[in-house]
C-alpha cells in the first residue's frame, strides 16, 4: 500500500476507533436527574421578572421563549444564570448568580453549547473565530428577539463586515458575486462556526463549496485543468475584482503566470498588439478560443479549444 | 403588474384587520392565533441617463407599482406560520414560507429567482435553428469561400472583408441567465436527543452567455451559449445529541443535468469541408465547428461527523465522508469536419469518437480530526489534522491525435489521464490568557499537497509547507480593542530543481505549486475615546514572493488601510463614514518565442499590474420628529484603478515594451440616497426615497467591444457592458400589525 493509502487508512482507523468511543461515552455521559436539594434552589422566570421585567418579557418573546428550550430546560433563565433563589434572597448582586458577560469568552459560549450542541456548532470548539475570542453573544442576541436568522444582532454581512474589512472593500467591485444586492449572504458559502484551520469555507475542499451554485464544473472531464481541479481560488477572488469574471488579473496576463510556450501564449501583449486589435487582447483574450479551460469532456480538447 | 401589487396589499390587510392584534402578550396554552405581518406596496420611477446592463446585472429595478415585501407571522401555541416574500412578482424575488411547531418540527418552502444580465447591446449574424446549432447566411459563405481557392489562404483578405460587411446587419441578442430555485427543507426532532434533515432542491438555469467558438488564430467568434441546465440536490442527515456527545451522519446526491452538450457553427469562410496544414491561421477550411458544453454529472455523498467531551473544556471533534463524482456523458468525434479522415491514416477514423462514452469517476475522501482542550484557566490548544483526497479515476484513453479546432489533423499519439491529488494538514494552537481581556494566540501548520497524473509515481509532485502564526486578541478597556494576527509560511516544490516547464535553463514556475515565502499581517485597532464615538483603523498587507522561480509570477503583495467611524448624536441621531485604500501589486516574467523556443534573455519581457482601490462611504440617519419622521442619507464610492507597466530590453523580439496609452482596466462605483420616514399612523408609515447610482467602465478592450471589433477576421457578440447613470425615486406605504 502507498504511503498515501497508508495514511489514509490510519486516519480513517482513528476516526473509526473514536466514533465508537463516543457512542460508549454518550452513553456514560447521560446526566442524572436533579436531587430535590437542587431543584429547590431555582426561583423560577416570575421570580426573576420581578426585577428584570423588561428582560423576561423579551425572554418570552425571543426563541428562547418558545417550546423547543421547554424541552430541554424548564428553568428559564436559571438554565443559563445558574439557579437564582441564593440571588433573590440575597436581594440581588452581580456575585451571587452567573453573570454570563463577565465570564470568559470560552465559558460563555460553553453555556450555548450545551444546548447548541448539533450541526455545524460541532467545530465550534478549536475554531478560528473561538481561537480569537469571540462567544455567541458576539453575534446572536440571546434575551430578546432579533430580526436576523438565527437572532442575529445585525445583518449578517454588516456582522462579518465589522471585523472583514477587506471582504467589505471587496463587494464594491465592479465583477462581484451577488451579496450587495442582498441574493447572497457570506454564510452561503461560509460556514462561521465551523472555520477551522484550513477550512475557511465548510466543505471539504474550496471547489467543492464552488460546486453547489456551480455544478456543470464538477465534472470529472476527460482532459483536466489541474490548477482548476484543485482550487478555484488559484485563478478567482470570489469575493469581487475588478477583472472579469472574479479573475484575479487581467487576461491574458493572469494565463501567461503559467503558459510561456512557443509562438503565441509567450507573447508579449502590449500596445501594438491592441493596435491592430489582436484577438488574444480583444474580447476574452485567452478565453475567446480557450473556451473550455475549466475541463473538456471533447476528445480533441486537450488544448481546451474544444 | 398593477393589479398584482393591489391584491397582496389588501391580502394582507385583510389578513390583519380579521385577526387578534398581536399587542397582548402571547401565552402558550392561548388557542388565539396571534398574526403580526407587514406589507409594503409602492411606486417607483426610474430615469435612465446611460444604459447599461450593469446597473441591473443581479436584481429588478421596476417602473410603475410594486410589491417589495410581504411578511406574516401567525402562531398559535408551540405552532407558527411565517411567510415572508420580497420583490413579489420581479426576477430577482425571493419567497420563504416556514411552518413548524417549536420543539418538533420546521418544514420550509423556498423559491428563489436571480437573473444575470450580461449585456443589451449583444448582437449575432448567427441564427439558432436548434439548440446549440448555429448557422450562417449560405450566400455569404459561397461568396468568401469563391473567393479563396480551396487548400490555400490567398486572397483571405478579400473574403475576410466581404465576411466584415455582412456583420452590420447582426440581429440583437439578449444575453443573460435566469436562475430559478425551489426548497424543501425538513426538521424533525421526534424527540430531545435525535433530529432528522431532509432537503431537496431544485434549480433550473436558461439563457444564453457569450463564449469563445474558435475556428483559428484568424477566425475567432464568439456565440451565445445556450444554457438548459438543471441541478438537484438532495440531503438526509439524523443527528444524535445528548449530554457530551453529538453523532451526525447523513448521505447527499447532487445531479447536474445539461439539455444541450454540443455546440455546432458555421464557418463563415466555408460552405464545404476542407483542410490543409495552415488552415487554422487563414480561418479557412471547415465548414463548420463543433465544441462539447458543460456534461451531465452526478455525486453522491456519505458523511458522518461527531464530536464528544470526554473531560470539562476539552471537546474532540471529526468528520468523515466520501464521495463519488461520475460524469459518463456520450463522447463527440474527434472532428465534425469530414475532409479530415482522407488527410491522414491516422486519423482515418476522426468522425467517430475514440470511445462511447467518457468513463469518468473520482473517489473523493475527507477526514478530520480536531482536538481542543483548556489546559489551566489560562491556557488551551487546539490541534488537528486533515486529509483530503481527489482520487481520480478516469479511464485512461489513448488517441493517436486530435483534430485542432475542426481545421485540421494533428498527428502523435496522446492520452487522456486522470489528475489526482490529495492535501494533509496537520496544525496546532496554544492560546494563552495574559490577561483578564487579553489572549495571545501561536500556532503552527504543516501543509502538504501530493499530485499526480496517470502513471507518475504517487509522491513524485509535492508541495510542503509550514507555517507559523501568531495573533493577540485585547479588550483591556471598554474603550479599547485590538486583534492582530501574522502568518509566515514557506513552500517547497519537490520538482523544484528538476522539472523543466519549457526548455532547460528557462527556470519558468508554475505559481499554484512553485516554491513560495509568505507573509501576512492584519490588525485591527478599535477606540472610544468619548462617549458614543466609536472608531476602528485597521491595516493589512499580504506579500507572496516566488524565491526559486526565474519566470512566471514572482511575487503577489496585496496593502490595505481602513478606517471606520460612528458617531451617535443622540439617541435618534447617528453619523458613520469609512475609507478603505487598497493596493494590489503583481510581478510576472516571461519570454516572447518564434516557432522555436528562445534562450535569448534580450527576448524576456516582465509586467507589473496594479489595482489602487479607493472605497469610502457615510451615511447619517437621524428622527427629525420623534416617532413621527425619520431621514436617513448615505453614498458610497469606489474605485479601483487598474494599471500596468511592461518592459522588455532592446535588441529582442519584442523589441521594447510599448506600453498601453490608456487605463488597462479602471472602474468607478458610487450611489447616494435619501430616505424619509413618515408614520402616518400606528402601523402605517409612508416611504419616499430617491437614489442616485453611476457607474464607469475604462477599459483597454472593453469599452470597445463590437460585433465586428478584432481586425483579424473575428465575429464577436459586442456584449458590451458600458457605464451607467440612474435616477430612482419610490414612494412606499408600509402597514404593519
Amino acid at each position: 500500500m502507498g504511503s498515501r493509502q497508508t495514511r489514509g487508512a490510519l486516519a480513517a482507523a482513528a476516526v473509526g476507533a473514536l466514533i465508537a468511543g463516543w457512542i460508549g461515552l454518550a452513553l456514560l455521559a447521560t446526566p442524572g436527574p436533579s436531587s430535590a436539594a437542587q431543584q429547590a434552589k431555582y426561583a423560577g422566570i416570575d421570580e426573576c421578572a420581578v426585577c428584570h421585567e423588561d428582560l423576561a418579557s423579551a425572554f418570552r418573546e425571543s426563541i428562547h421563549g418558545q417550546k423547543g428550550f421547554a424541552m430541554r430546560s424548564t428553568h428559564a433563565c436559571e438554565t443559563c444564570h445558574g439557579p437564582g433563589q441564593a440571588h433573590i434572597d440575597a436581594g440581588g448582586g452581580k456575585g451571587t448568580i452567573i453573570v454570563v458577560k463577565t465570564l470568559p469568552k470560552e465559558r460563555q459560549s460553553e453555556i450555548c453549547l450545551t444546548c447548541h450542541d448539533g450541526g455545524a456548532r460541532m467545530d465550534w470548539a478549536g475554531s478560528t473565530h473561538e481561537t480569537r475570542r469571540l462567544a455567541c453573544e458576539d453575534c446572536h442576541s440571546i434575551h430578546s428577539p432579533a430580526p436576523g436568522r438565527a437572532q442575529l444582532t445585525k445583518p449578517e454581512t454588516e456582522l462579518c463586515f465589522a471585523c472583514h474589512k477587506r471582504q467589505k472593500s471587496q463587494l464594491f467591485r465592479s465583477s462581484h458575486h451577488p451579496l450587495r444586492e442582498g441574493l447572497m449572504t457570506c454564510s452561503s458559502c461560509h460556514e462561521p462556526h465551523a472555520v477551522q484551520e484550513g477550512r475557511p469555507v465548510d466543505r471539504d475542499a474550496v471547489a467543492e463549496t464552488c460546486y453547489r451554485c456551480h455544478a456543470q464544473m464538477r465534472g470529472p472531464f476527460l482532459w483536466e485543468h489541474p490548477p482548476v481541479r484543485e482550487d478555484c481560488t488559484t485563478c478567482h477572488e470570489a469575493h469581487g475584482s475588478n477583472h472579469l469574471k472574479l479573475l484575479r488579473a487581467k487576461e491574458p496576463f493572469l494565463c501567461q503566470r503559467c503558459h510561456s510556450d512557443t509562438r503565441h501564449p509567450g507573447t508579449l501583449y502590449d500596445q501594438s498588439q491592441l493596435a491592430v486589435a489582436s484577438n488574444r487582447l480583444a474580447g476574452r483574450s485567452c478565453t475567446n478560443c480557450h473556451a473550455t479551460l475549466h475541463g473538456s469532456n471533447h476528445p480533441s480538447g486537450q488544448m481546451f479549444l474544444r | 403588474m398593477i393589479s398584482t401589487t393591489l391584491a397582496i396589499a389588501l391580502a394582507g390587510l385583510m389578513i390583519a384587520q380579521g385577526q387578534e392584534p398581536s399587542g397582548a402578550r402571547k401565552d402558550k396554552g392561548d388557542e388565539r392565533i396571534t398574526v403580526k405581518g407587514r406589507v409594503t406596496a409602492g411606486l417607483e420611477a426610474v430615469g435612465e441617463v446611460e444604459r447599461s446592463s450593469k446597473f441591473t446585472e443581479y436584481r429588478d429595478v421596476p417602473r410603475g407599482s410594486y410589491a417589495p415585501a410581504l411578511d406574516l407571522d401567525l402562531a398559535k401555541g408551540d405552532g407558527y406560520f411565517r411567510l415572508a416574500a420580497r420583490n413579489i412578482r420581479q426576477d430577482d424575488q425571493r419567497l420563504l414560507a416556514e411552518l413548524g411547531c417549536y420543539g418538533k418540527f420546521r418544514l420550509a418552502a423556498g423559491y428563489d429567482e436571480t437573473p444575470h444580465r450580461f449585456s443589451f447591446f449583444g448582437a449575432t449574424p448567427y441564427v439558432e435553428h436548434a439548440p446549440g446549432v448555429f448557422t450562417l447566411n449560405d450566400v455569404i459563405r459561397s461568396d468568401a469561400q469563391a473567393l479563396v481557392p480551396t487548400g490555400t489562404s490567398t486572397n483571405i483578405g478579400a473574403a475576410r472583408a466581404l465576411v466584415s460587411s455582412f456583420l452590420a446587419s447582426a440581429a440583437p441578442i439578449d444575453l443573460g441567465l435566469r436562475r430559478k430555485e425551489g426548497r424543501l427543507e425538513l426538521v424533525y426532532t421526534p424527540s430531545v436527543p435525535f433530529r432528522l434533515n431532509v432537503s431537496a432542491s431544485r434549480e433550473t438555469r436558461t439563457g444564453s452567455r457569450p463564449i469563445g467558438a474558435s475556428l483559428g488564430f484568424s477566425d475567432a467568434i464568439e456565440l451565445a451559449e445556450p444554457i438548459r441546465h438543471e441541478t438537484t440536490n438532495l440531503d438526509a442527515s439524523l443527528e444524535y445529541h445528548k449530554g457530551r456527545a453529538t453523532v451526525r451522519g447523513g448521505i447527499s446526491a447532487s445531479i447536474f443535468e445539461n439539455e444541450v452538450q454540443a455546440m455546432v457553427w458555421d464557418n463563415p469562410y466555408r460552405i464545404t469541408d476542407s483542410t490543409y496544414p495552415q488552415a487554422y491561421i487563414a480561418g479557412n477550411g471547415t465548414a463548420r465547428g463543433r465544441t462539447a458544453l458543460w456534461p451531465s454529472n452526478d455525486a453522491v455523498r456519505f458523511y458522518a461527523r461527531g464530536s464528544v467531551k470526554p473531560a470539562a473544556g476539552t471537546r474532540i471533534s471529526a468528520a468523515v465522508s466520501y464521495s463519488l463524482f461520475d460524469q459518463n456523458q456520450k463522447l463527440l468525434p474527434f472532428t465534425i469536419n469530414t475532409a479530415i479522415p482522407g488527410s491522414d491514416p491516422n486519423a482515418a477514423n476522426a468522425l467517430s469518437p475514440p470511445r462511447e462514452t467518457a468513463q469518468a469517476k473520482a473517489g473523493v475522501t475527507s477526514l478530520d480530526l480536531t482536538v481542543s482542550s483548556r489546559l489551566t484557566k489560562s491556557i488551551s490548544f487546539a490541534a488537528g489534522v486533515r486529509y483530503y483526497d481527489f482520487a481520480n479515476r478516469l479511464v485512461a484513453l489513448d488517441m493517436p491525435g486530435f483534430a485542432l479546432v475542426d481545421q485540421l489533423w494533428e498527428d502523435g499519439a496522446i492520452t487522456a489521464e486522470p489528475y489526482s491529488f490529495s492535501r494533509f494538514r496537520l496544525f496546532g494552537d496554544l492560546t494563552v490568557r495574559l490577561f483578564e481581556s487579553t489572549s495571545l494566540t501561536a500556532g503552527y501548520t504543516l501543509y502538504n499537497v501530493r499530485r499526480h497524473q496517470g502513471a507518475e509515481p504517487a509522491e513524485a509532485d509535492r508541495t510542503d509547507e509550514n507555517a507559523f502564526k501568531v495573533a493577540i486578541d485585547s479588550h483591556p478597556w471598554d474603550w479599547l480593542t485590538l486583534r492582530a494576527s501574522y502568518l509566515g509560511s514557506d513552500r517547497d516544490w519537490s520538482l523544484d530543481d528538476t522539472s523543466v516547464a519549457y526548455i532547460p535553463g528557462f527556470n519558468f514556475k508554475r505559481y499554484f505549486e512553485a516554491s513560495r515565502n509568505r507573509q501576512s499581517l492584519s490588525a485591527l485597532v478599535g477606540l472610544s475615546p468619548i462617549d458614543r464615538l466609536d472608531v476602528e483603523l485597521t491595516y493589512a498587507f499580504g506579500h507572496d514572493e516566488y524565491p526559486r522561480s526565474s519566470y512566471g509570477l514572482l511575487k503577489d503583495d496585496f496593502d490595505m488601510v481602513g478606517l471606520d467611524a460612528s458617531y451617535a448624536v443622540s439617541k435618534s441621531h447617528t453619523v458613520y463614514g469609512f475609507y478603505v485604500h487598497e493596493l494590489y501589486a503583481t510581478d510576472q516574467a516571461d519570454r516572447q518565442s518564434g516557432a522555436v523556443f528562445s534562450t535569448s534573455p534580450l527576448d524576456d519581457w516582465t509586467a507589473r499590474l496594479k489595482d489602487s482601490v479607493h472605497t469610502f462611504g457615510a451615511g447619517h440617519a437621524v428622527e427629525v420628529l420623534r416617532g413621527r419622521l425619520g431621514l436617513d442619507v448615505s453614498g458610497s464610492y469606489s474605485r479601483t484603478h487598474g494599471s500596468s507597466r511592461l518592459f522588455s530590453p532592446p535588441g529582442g523580439t519584442p523589441d521594447a515594451a510599448v506600453n498601453f496609452t490608456k487605463p488597462l482596466d479602471t472602474t468607478s462605483w458610487w450611489t447616494a440616497q435619501a430616505l424619509v420616514r413618515w408614520t402616518l399612523t400606528k402601523g402605517l408609515q409612508a416611504v419616499f426615497t430617491y437614489w442616485y447610482e453611476a457607474y464607469t467602465l475604462a477599459d483597454i478592450v472593453r469599452n470597445d467591444a463590437a460585433v465586428d471589433y478584432a481586425a483579424a477576421g473575428a465575429i464577436f457578440l459586442g456584449a458590451r457592458e458600458p457605464g451607467y447613470k440612474y435616477h430612482v425615486g419610490s414612494v412606499r406605504l408600509v402597514y404593519v400589525w
